[in-house]
């Protein structure tokens, strides 16, 4: 089971990929404060600890840059990554490292990020990266989280050097027996009677809910004029007997998606933000969702028009 | 499954297709397995999901009796 990077931020990631670097190269790595890095996320200048061998290892300066995605499953191959367009995310890093070798500031290349990389799409794109900045072939190194997570079974040290705690990040021990064990009780729940359904709350107006959770009127009228239509359908969906799996599916969602409004509810000053956050989020964690904007939209939508997210004037008497 | 919830339509519950089963089970006093079947299909939507529960409850309730050799439902009520 590898090690959920796509949980992390991207400071906790730049933190985990300099201690690799440390591990890799030597204590000597430098990291840079947060911020236009210049195409460098670490720095080493020197003869290489033990990378790519102890045999022979590189010499003179490396530059490594840490490239995270909140995206599961993302790869190398990705267009959005590394396909030639010029808003790919390598496009963008090529030039930056074309100045650093033109200013004699690189001469060693190590790109980390957590996607996988593909034994076709690896040699494709050193190739592109060698002959667009002029390094060697032999002096850039893709780093995928295939490379990152044997780095961290190896080296186990890593986790703590990177200093990510497990309060505020992801589990430190590996998430599949964790897996397991979920499986394991919702096997018995199963088994027992099922939970019972969502509570029916009293209904309010929907500019008292807009009212109560500060969503602007000007946002809430354009979610109700472009999606309200859409309600009908699901609710019609989720109605339907045959539906009753994805019916508690439903609830399970709903479930926390009002966990985590309720937990970050005072970082957004109104619900539109909120709102926003939550669609972007699932655009990116998900392809399936993000190939289906406008109905995750309306599904959110569904979800604060039924009361079944967002507070009601009702819940807040309680 | 037998409580309405906010997201149920009226028509489409359990105790809404028992009704619909016991006015033809009290009208007939004895109904074929299909022909009580094809009732439901005709007055609800998700008939597929909702038969069967719905006979299950009007089972408990003592309304109705399966006979097995002529595969037909029987009203057992007053």
């Amino acid at each position: 089971m590898g090690y959920p990077y796509e949980d992390l931020d991207d400071s906790q990631f730049e933190r985990l990929v300099v201690q690799c670097m440390r591990m890799l190269f030597g204590e000597g790595v430098q990291s840079f404060a947060a911020g236009p890095d210049g195409g460098r996320d670490a720095r080493f200048d020197g003869t290489a600890a033990r990378f790519p061998s102890t045999a022979d290892p590189w010499t003179r300066i490396t530059i490594g840059q840490a490239k995270h995605t909140n995206a599961t499953n993302a790869h190398f191959s990705d267009s959005d990554f590394s396909g030639p367009g010029e808003s790919s995310v390598l496009s963008e890093e090529i030039p930056r490292i074309r100045k650093l070798v033109a200013d004699d500031e690189l001469h060693n290349y190590i790109l980390f990020s957590n996607r996988r990389l593909g034994g076709v799409t690896a040699p494709l794109i050193t190739d592109r990266l060698a002959q667009e900045t002029g390094l060697d072939r032999s002096r850039i190194f893709l780093a995928g989280v295939e490379y990152m997570d044997d780095t961290l079974h190896a080296h186990p040290d890593i986790l703590r050097r990177a200093r990510i705690d497990p309060i505020d990040g992801p589990l430190l021990v590996s998430s599949y027996e964790l897996a397991e064990v979920i499986l394991e009780i919702a096997k018995g729940l199963e088994a027992s009677p099922p939970p019972d359904d969502a509570p029916v709350v009293d209904r309010v107006t929907y500019d008292e809910k807009n009212r109560v959770n500060g969503m602007t009127p000007e946002f809430a009228k354009l979610l109700r004029s472009r999606y309200l239509h859409e309600t009908h359908r699901i609710g019609r969906f989720l109605a339907d007997p045959a539906n009753t799996d994805a019916l508690r599916l439903y609830e399970g969602a709903v479930e926390e998606f009002q966990l985590k409004i309720v937990a970050s509810r005072r970082e957004y000053q109104s619900f539109d933000r909120l709102f926003n956050y939550l669609v972007d989020f699932l655009f990116k964690r998900d392809g399936a969702l993000s190939r289906n904007r406008r109905l995750t939209r309306a599904m959110i939508f569904y979800m604060y028009w039924h009361c079944d997210i967002g507070e009601t004037p009702d819940a807040q008497a309680q | 499954m037998l409580r309405p919830n906010k997201h149920s339509h009226p028509d489409q519950t359990v105790l809404a297709a028992s009704t619909v089963l016991l006015a033809e089970l009290r009208r007939k006093r004895a109904v074929p397995y299909g022909d009580l079947k094809a009732v439901l299909d005709k007055a609800s939507h998700g008939s597929d999901f909702l038969f069967t529960p719905a006979i299950n409850l009007l089972y408990l309730l003592g309304l109705v009796e399966y006979r097995a050799t002529a595969d037909l439902f029987e009203y057992a009520g007053q």
